[in-house]
């Protein structure tokens, strides 16, 4: 399904190619533009459509992983404070001129920094309770957020403040074959650490005590649980920009298709969310010449649609 | 099997909740906690669990510390029936009771036919294989409380902890839960159980432990231990233990304690 879509994309875009020419040109057989449509196709259209499934599938991932570590089916990757240290240091970026590289990496600088910052609070006064965490990462996100404020208030608003401005609508009109190898090791780090760890993490939605009388060494899954989730969102943030929806709706899709156990759940989240991202991107541009940022179509697809599943399948979340 | 010796624990320094806990179980042991609220119960069980760290004391699984296994190990020697409740996400009971394989699984290993077999016959010395497709959380009281029992079974830990697995149940499941242990018994586990009603120790218990203010006040069978003085002084609260002739219930006698009002 995600690589029939993913090859179904190739053929949409801005500038159109009859299909007959793209399949020409895939059998090697030689036509009119062919170095438009190589440069096109290769440096285009394909880092986008491996950049949507990487982003989209690395969101939903980390969305099912948190929602069985807080034992919350409403929470989102986002909820430690990674989206709002992103944004604020992309914004940051962008603020003294960085390049594009500089801005994605700043982004990520200030992502981890957010949940270091939460997990401190946690650290030094959470006494051991998720609930402490989880306000670190509202006082965090808050922080972070009015920093946010500070940087739009002091960007130019010609040319700097559209641009913070875009960025936090999301999308992957800017994404290069470079993004996407930055961000093949974090994600396949995290992926490897959910699988390898996928029955210890299912075990944490038990709770506390159960987790632990079923031999799950509680601390270090937990742990785990919140490096590989920030390393992934935070490399998919920073090269998509701020995608809502994706984390916190893709897991109870996968859910109600293949039921709550989370070693499904992994796979099941990764290949929903990435085809999702496909194909809202592949909306996107054909809608609009401008193309219209991911983040509001994610949303505005996303919430009926939540909507909608919570009314066929309400026993999903009891 | 279970080997605890003064044990001590304290939440904060210099108030201590548990003050000297020493008593065992050996296979073939079901042990009753009784005591009031806010005595400690749960607290002793966490300890025993492994979940809350002792101040001072030992206590011994299988001949070994608890503190020096490993999570896993500990898992394979001591399993935990909590108090029926509803899961976060909406699993099926096969799910739920695969999970007390998890001990077994190695990193990155998934459960293999050995790990399902295990579940399927923990559900079917509990009568529940036919549920094994039902959601947990739409079952009632008294199933829950016998899946959570089919999990820690799966789990094959010759020690069983139970949280007052009879609380919340009406008569027909209070009696089908302690006929499970009673069987369980049979079979040589070691259950610790802390429950509420020392009507519980007579039916099922083999030992009565009888905690009050983080101090154990005695220890010993039921017939021994449940007398009305002493409970009347552990639950400060009149009553009585009766006894009645019924020929078909095991010794031929049925006993029990009630509480009642003075006028």
């Amino acid at each position: 399904m995600l690589l029939f879509l993913c090859g179904i994309s190739l053929f949409f875009g801005r500038y159109v190619f009859s299909p007959g020419k793209i399949c020409a040109f895939f059998l090697g057989i030689s036509g009119e533009n062919e170095a438009i449509l190589k440069t096109l196709l290769w440096e285009v259209r394909f880092p986008r459509i491996a950049g949507a499934v990487c982003v989209g599938g690395a969101l939903a991932v980390s969305g099912a992983a948190y929602q069985n570590l807080f034992r919350n089916p409403l929470v989102s990757p986002g909820i430690l404070g990674v989206s709002a240290g992103a944004s604020f240091g992309a914004a940051l970026g962008m603020l003294w001129n960085c390049s594009w590289g500089g801005i994605q990496a700043m982004a990520f600088l200030f992502a981890l920094l957010a949940v270091g910052g939460s997990f401190l609070i946690f650290y030094f006064l959470g006494n051991r309770s998720m609930v402490v965490l989880v306000l670190g990462g509202m006082v965090v996100s808050a922080l972070f957020q009015a920093f946010l404020s500070l940087v739009k208030f002091l960007a130019d608003p010609l040319d700097t403040l559209p641009g913070i401005t875009f960025w936090l609508m999301g999308g992957l009109s800017r994404i290069n074959r470079g993004d996407l190898g930055s961000m093949l090791l974090p994600l396949a780090g995290g992926l490897a650490c959910f699988t390898l760890f996928r029955w210890q993490i299912h075990g944490l939605s038990l709770g506390e005590e159960e987790a632990r009388s079923l031999g799950i060494p509680l601390g270090t899954i937990r742990c785990l649980v919140i490096v590989a989730s920030t390393f992934m969102t935070a490399v998919a943030i920073s090269v998509s920009g701020i995608i809502g929806w994706i984390g916190l709706l893709i897991p109870h899709v996968a859910r109600a298709l293949v039921g709550s156990s989370f070693p499904l759940l992994l796979p099941t989240s990764f290949l929903l969310g990435g085809t999702f991202l496909v194909l809202v991107d592949d909306v996107g541009r054909i809608l609009s010449p401008a193309e219209i940022p991911l983040g509001i179509l994610t949303s505005l697809v996303g919430a009926p649609f939540f909507v909608l599943l919570l009314a066929k399948a309400r026993k999903e979340w009891s | 099997m279970l080997f605890v010796e003064d044990l001590w624990f304290s939440f904060s320094p210099g108030r201590s909740v548990l003050r000297g806990i020493s008593f065992s179980a050996g296979s073939g042991d079901c042990l009753c906690l009784l005591g009031p609220n806010g005595t400690g119960k749960t607290t002793l069980l966490k300890c025993v669990l492994g979940v809350l760290t002792l101040q001072r004391g030992r206590i011994l699984l299988g001949g070994a510390e608890l503190s020096s296994l490993s999570p896993r190990e500990r898992g394979r020697r001591i399993a935990y029936v909590p108090q029926a409740g509803s899961t976060t996400f909406a699993y099926t009971v096969e799910e739920l009771v695969l999970m007390g394989r998890i001990p077994y699984l190695a990193w990155g290993r998934a459960p293999e036919e050995r790990d399902r077999k295990a579940a399927r016959r923990a559900l079917e010395s509990l009568d529940l294989l036919s549920f094994a497709k039902r959601r947990f959380n739409e079952l009632s009281g008294g199933e829950r409380q016998l899946v959570l029992l089919a999990r820690a079974l799966a789990q094959n830990a010759p020690v069983l902890v139970l949280d007052e697995p009879t609380a919340n149940l009406d008569y027909a499941n209070q009696i089908r839960v302690l006929g499970a242990l009673l069987e369980l018994v049979k079979k040589n586990y070691a259950i610790l159980m802390a429950t509420h009603f020392p009507n519980h120790a007579f039916l099922a218990g083999t030992r009565v432990l009888l905690a009050k203010d983080g101090l154990l006040m005695a220890q010993g069978t039921p017939e021994e231990v449940i007398t009305e003085e002493r409970m009347s002084q552990l639950y400060r609260t009149p009553l009585r233990v009766l006894s009645s002739r019924e020929k078909r219930c095991p010794g031929g006698e049925i006993r029990v304690c009630v509480p009642f009002m003075i006028s």
